[in-house]
């Protein structure tokens, strides 16, 4: 027998719950390390997880389409970076690799497409956006997760080996003076700088990603044009 | 109309600087009285530096510096050209490698003088060996000293990737850097780890951005916002809008000269760069102290071999 569902209204303690008491549903491996915990200037994060690599997620919800979550999600991972030493001390017990960038996992019954779009402009960040839908029948309810939007930022090994090639320090060459009287000319040899001698200006990976869509952009624009 | 005045002058006549013949614009002074004026407004305005650092492609770096100096020169600007480069690509570009072997018994080939009064001077690694023995070069460092007196803006040329290694010789006049960038994302990387560099030993230096290599005229736009978005975010700094150079479409000859290449589009594209660079230089940004730059450079290279 099929059973007939209606488009409903979930209320945010239920959402809660839900989300709370299936964590594997929302994103594989997921384990639950707070809710509700406020970054006080930056508002309450809902959910604060670990995934199967150690990563940090900041999982925000609500129960209706709202662009502001990821504003509030980013401001609030600005905070845990600003306050890592507390976060450390707070969740010494976790696991949790702070090494690694958080995911920030936002829940709503549906994104803009504005949203969307500004998302995608911040490569620098691993984002993911769940869209929900609650159902209703006589006897029984359910909510359906589904993915929306998901964007990981470019690792340094998932860089084409062009790439790679361009983060290797640049081979400096330092002129050394000819020696030999018989010479006039003032031609030089080149002998290379050892790496110690050099001043290597590195970059990290957030600065590094943030030209990795340069070639999309490009390509936007040519196609506008 | 004394040249003293050329770098004070505002917006409005920058356009006029623009539309009078090259013949008009003359940088020597028409009589001893200009020439008394000259010398007060030496001693009021401290000098000013632009470094250009270019990519990997020496002869673009060359071409963009020497017609740079030119396309100011012809605005009235006293200008000196200083080539850090091992391989003196400016030298070769003005002169052709011919020309350079020709003297190169002479250390005055450290200071050419080429078209427009333009001074062109040659400070690779082994110049300064030569001039940090100043018992034996002192008419030379002299002659240095009189140049930087005499130049409304020493243009100071270098690649990036010999930046790193002369960076610490760049006095700390030079608050103007304009940094060559190409569409390519590695190369602006690249780029961007120079601005990085520059920015980290002197936070207050201005950077502006020229993009080079340019086919279609949304490369510019995409490259700028691209880079500035970068240097805001994480350097918390502002870029600024350089100019930029399109696409080489002649077949290249490494051996190349002033008198050999000429690309009307590219040269289009510097007059626009030196209208900008006249700009800024209005704005007064960089003027800093008077302290002597060839003194300082040298010396800089001095401690440097110490170590």
């Amino acid at each position: 027998m099929t059973t007939i569902f209606r488009k409903a209204q979930i209320d945010r303690d239920k959402l809660r719950d839900v989300i709370l008491k299936n964590p594997g549903d929302i994103q594989s491996e997921l384990g639950f390390i707070d809710f509700q915990f406020g970054t006080a200037e930056e508002g309450v994060i809902d959910f604060l997880g670990v995934d199967s690599t150690g990563r940090l997620v900041i999982i925000n919800f609500d129960t209706k389409e709202n662009d502001e979550l990821l504003v509030t999600a980013l401001s609030q991972m600005r905070w845990l970076k600003k306050n890592e030493n507390l976060v450390k001390r707070v969740f010494f017990s976790e696991n949790v690799d702070f090494n690694q960038d958080p995911l920030i996992l936002l829940i709503c019954p549906g994104f803009s497409r504005k949203l969307i779009s500004a998302a995608k402009e911040l490569s620098g960040h691993d984002l993911r956006f769940v869209q929900f839908q609650y159902v209703i029948s006589d006897a029984q309810d359910a909510i359906l997760f589904e993915d929306i939007f998901s964007q990981q930022k470019p690792e340094i090994e998932d860089l084409p080996m062009q790439n790679i090639e361009s983060l290797k320090p640049p081979t400096i060459l330092e002129e050394v003076k000819v020696t030999d009287n018989s010479i006039v000319d003032t031609t030089v040899e080149l002998t290379e700088i050892s790496p110690e001698q050099e001043e290597i200006i590195s970059l990290t990976q957030q600065e590094i990603a943030e030209f990795m869509d340069f070639d999309k952009i490009l390509e936007e624009k040519q196609t506008s044009d | 109309m004394s040249d003293s005045k050329k770098l004070g002058k505002s917006i409005e006549d920058i356009s006029y600087l623009f539309l009078s013949p090259s013949g008009e614009d003359s940088s020597e002074p028409d009589d001893s009285g200009q020439q008394e004026e000259k010398s007060t407004s030496i001693l009021e305005t401290p000098i000013k530096s632009i470094c250009m650092v270019g990519g990997e492609f020496s002869f673009l770096d060359a071409f963009l510096v020497i017609n740079l100096s030119l396309a100011l020169a012809r605005l009235g600007m006293r200008i000196a050209v200083v080539d850090l480069e091992p391989e003196r690509p400016c030298l070769n570009f003005f002169l052709g490698t011919d020309g350079q072997k020709e003297d190169s018994n002479n250390m005055n080939t450290v200071i050419k003088e080429g078209p427009l009064g333009v001074k062109l001077i040659s400070l690779n690694t082994s110049a300064l060996t030569e001039l940090s023995n100043t018992a034996k070069n002192s008419k030379l460092i002299s002659q240095l000293n009189k140049i930087e007196e005499d130049v409304d803006l020493i243009l100071v040329n270098v690649m990036q990737r010999n930046l790193m290694n002369m960076h610490e010789l760049l006095p700390e006049q030079i608050r103007e850097f304009l940094v060559l960038t190409y569409p390519d994302k590695n190369k602006m990387i690249e780029s961007y780890r120079t601005m990085k560099m520059i920015s980290q030993r002197n936070p207050l230096t201005k950077i502006g951005v020229v993009v080079a290599e340019v086919d279609h005229m949304y490369e510019i736009d995409a490259v700028y916002d691209k880079m500035s978005g970068a240097v805001r975010k994480f350097l918390d700094k502002e870029l600024y809008k350089g100019g930029f150079l399109f696409k080489i479409k002649q077949d290249l000859d490494v051996n190349a000269t002033i008198a050999s290449f000429y690309d009307a589009d590219l040269t289009a594209c510097i007059s626009n760069i030196a209208q900008i660079v006249v700009l800024r230089l209005n704005l007064g940004e960089n003027i800093v102290s008077k302290e002597a730059f060839f003194k300082k450079m040298i010396g800089g290279f001095n401690a440097q071999r110490k170590l």
